[in-house]
């Protein structure tokens, strides 16, 4: 046969050369092994389907919301935010009617929330103790984590976690991510503006 | 003598076998089994399709990745020694794994046979004077020389196996790359020296198959393909087999298909492929490969030569890769009671399942004594290498349709195992309060596969009878042998699947999967602790 040099005859053989390097190519490019331990640990984060994020003032509280957000990137886990309204023994334990500080942390955290596409579930509720009151909420709702942020300053004789903090890490039936926000960054989180 | 006792278990997972086979050795493995298929059925091919042989080509290759696909989701599940054989024990229990079993031994003693002889007649290009070595025997024109080389090079293949994987994974990794690299260039150079577009129009318009020919073209073309399922037989010495399989099985795939599909395309744009003597094959469908070199000019001269090595080299690696599926396999079904123990022995010098290797490397020894001294014309010609071929076509398309079926039923029998890999288009379905992912791919596979089988049966008639026969014989040794050691002869013997299967993903440190089957095992145990 006579030499007869074809455009389309000379696509197909860079076609054909380039199609068989990189289907070589990609096939030899394995990817590392995971080490024992690695995936369920994975695994373990990735099962997280319900999260509670407490709320119990507008400022590290509700700086939770974000961090919890973020955890949950693309694990489509439920986002549960509750405010914790603790009411002394000496008043009555009724649920206060239209508390702009309520309604304001509220709307900032499902602000928050709906930033990274997550639909929250948002309720009030009221307690004479908030940490009791959260576990009891973190049984009730079957919750798998629960992310809370807490202020830097403490009552003089309180553990480093404070109160509410500290009851929740020891009874919560699921995870607990205590968030202390530093001091430095407390002042830049609006905390009793109305 | 009864076999010694073993535990519920049996010997599940405990694997004697080195994990030596690394991604290139994994891929070669299959290569060296399904690459050689070209070389063999252009010509054939060509000659039934005429025009629409691309066609033809294409239709086969898309049933060869389908079950190309479904390979690669067992074998990265369960990656034991054994392939279809395994896969449907645990589908459809003991007696449809030893039917599987013994299709596919059916195909791999055949392919070490059939494959030597094909490789010696390609070598003997280099060595002229050997087509007059013969003798009269009766009716038979023996060609001894031949027949002395072919058995020389399955003993020679025997002892490499025996020596262990890692010296016969280095003998195919090394020729395999030659012959991957040999036919890229008569690709590429044919394309760009003599390839004629307005030629393959002319053929696909002037030369149409009729749909009885485009049948046959394709069920040819579908043999042509196989041989995959290699990569299976060795999973269980492959490292990281969950995460290499599905990668070198999909590689295998694109890669063969990308050959066929070339050389077809190729073949319509350099030759007429019309009925009879109006195609360029005519008279050379037993080299066409060899035949398409030839004609591309500037390489012409050192392409005969060339492409004679070459498929020497790629048709006895497709040999040595019999071997070792066929030592896998019987090792793989002693392990589970369907041989006898007896043929469980790992060599303790090279850890390599000897005595498999060297029984079933006889029996193909017999079948290349029968092929030489069948009377007929020469050993490529004759009567007895047609029942060879049918066989083969017979054996492989009987194991797969059962791997089909395995896969299906597997999805519901066992969600639980990871699989790295599932093939694509899967439809949710609950089932006993699972979701299992139905595997509609798969039906379609499944559906390709039974045409060719039926196909097989209708137009080959020494397999229709011959095929059949080595399966009802091989059964009757298999009820024989479970009689003798008092186990149920159509049922199952009870296994602990379970602890099995994490020990073959402990063993080849797969701990993604091993971690995520424990995690599935124990959703499902919380599950049915918590029903009434």
């Amino acid at each position: 046969m006579s030499l007869a040099l074809s455009p389309v005859g000379l696509t197909i053989a860079v076609g054909f050369a380039a199609g068989l390097a990189g289907t070589l190519g990609w096939m030899l490019r394995v990817p590392p092994p995971a080490p024992r331990g690695a995936t369920s640990t994975l695994r373990s984060v990735e099962a997280i389907r319900k999260v509670l994020v407490p709320i119990l003032d507008l400022g590290a509280s509700v700086r939770a919301v974000e961090l919890a957000a973020r955890l949950n990137q693309g694990h489509k886990a439920e986002m549960l935010i509750v405010y914790v309204h603790e009411i002394p023994l000496q008043a009555p334990l009724v649920m206060p009617e239209k508390d702009p500080r309520i309604q304001r942390a509220l709307a900032a955290a499902a602000f928050i929330a709906t930033q990274h596409a997550i639909e929250p579930r948002t309720k009030v509720n009221v307690a004479r103790q908030a940490g009791h009151r959260i576990v009891e909420i973190a049984r009730e709702e079957a919750v798998d984590l629960i992310v809370m942020g807490i202020s830097h300053q403490n009552r003089p004789n309180e553990s480093p976690l404070g109160r509410v903090a500290e009851h929740v890490v020891r009874n919560a039936p699921c995870e607990v991510v205590v968030d202390r926000v530093p001091r430095q960054k407390v002042a830049l989180i609006p905390t009793e503006v109305i | 003598m009864a076999d010694p006792p073993t535990s519920s278990t049996g010997t599940i997972g405990v694997s004697e076998l080195r994990r030596d086979v690394s991604v290139w050795g994994s891929y070669m493995w299959g290569y060296a089994d399904v690459g050689a298929d070209i070389y063999v059925a252009l010509g054939i091919v060509a000659l039934a399709a005429l025009g629409f042989t691309p066609l033809a080509f294409l239709a086969a290759g898309l049933v060869y990745a389908m079950v190309g696909l479904c390979y690669a989701e067992l074998a990265s599940a369960y990656p034991v020694a054994g392939g279809g054989q395994y896969f449907a024990l645990r589908g459809l229990g003991d007696l449809w794994g030893f039917v599987a079993g013994s299709a596919l031994l059916l195909d791999y003693t055949i392919d070490i046979a059939l494959f030597t002889v094909i490789a010696f007649g390609y070598f003997n290009f280099f060595l002229p004077f050997a087509e007059g070595l013969t003798i009269h025997i009766g009716p038979t024109h023996v060609h001894w020389f031949w027949l002395l080389e072919t058995l020389a090079g399955i003993l020679v293949l025997v002892w490499m196996n025996v020596r262990g994987i890692k010296v016969s994974s280095a003998f195919n990794n090394f020729l395999g790359v030659i012959a991957i690299i040999g036919q890229a260039i008569i690709v590429i150079a044919g394309f760009s020296l003599v390839w004629d577009p307005g030629l393959v129009v002319s053929n696909f318009t002037a030369f149409p198959a009729t749909f009885g020919d485009f049948a046959l073209g394709s069920s040819l073309a579908i043999i042509s393909f196989v041989g995959l399922e290699s990569i299976s037989q060795v999973a269980q010495e492959t490292r990281r087999p969950a995460t290499i399989i599905p990668r070198t099985s999909i590689g295998l795939i694109l890669s063969v298909l990308l050959f066929a599909l070339s050389f077809s395309i190729l073949a319509a744009g350099m030759f007429h492929l019309g009925p009879g003597v109006k195609n360029g094959f005519y008279g050379h469908s037993g080299d066409p490969v060899a035949w398409i070199a030839q004609h591309i000019p500037v390489i012409g001269v050192v392409a005969a030569p060339l492409t004679a090595l070459i498929g020497g080299v790629i048709v006895f690696i497709s040999a040595n890769s019999g071997v070792v599926s066929a030592s896998r396999l019987t090792y793989s079904m002693s392990q589970f009671k369907l041989l006898p123990l007896w043929f469980n022995k790992v060599s303790k010098k090279y850890s390599t399942p000897t005595r498999t290797i060297v029984v079933f490397s006889g029996v193909a020894i017999i079948q290349t004594l029968i092929a030489f001294f069948t009377p007929g014309g020469s050993a490529t010609s004759n009567g007895a290498i047609e029942l060879l071929t049918d066989l083969y076509a017979f054996g492989a398309t009987t194991g797969y349709l059962i791997v089909f079926v395995s896969l299906i039923t597997l999805r519901f029998k066992d969600p639980y195992t990871p699989r790295p890999y599932h093939m694509p288009l899967n439809f949710p379905l609950t089932y006993r309060g699972t979701i299992i992912q139905f595997p509609v791919l798969g039906v379609f596979g499944l559906v390709g596969v039974a045409i060719t089988w039926f196909e097989v049966i209708l137009t080959h008639p020494l397999g229709r009878i011959a095929g059949p026969a080595w399966v009802v014989l091989c059964g009757l040794l298999y009820m024989l042998y479970r009689r003798r050691q008092s186990l149920p002869a159509a049922g199952n013997v009870p296994r602990d699947w379970e602890a099995a299967q994490k020990r073959v993903l402990q063993e080849a440190e797969e701990y993604e999967s091993l971690e995520a089957y424990e995690a599935a095992l124990a959703e499902r145990d919380g599950v049915l602790a918590a029903q009434p």
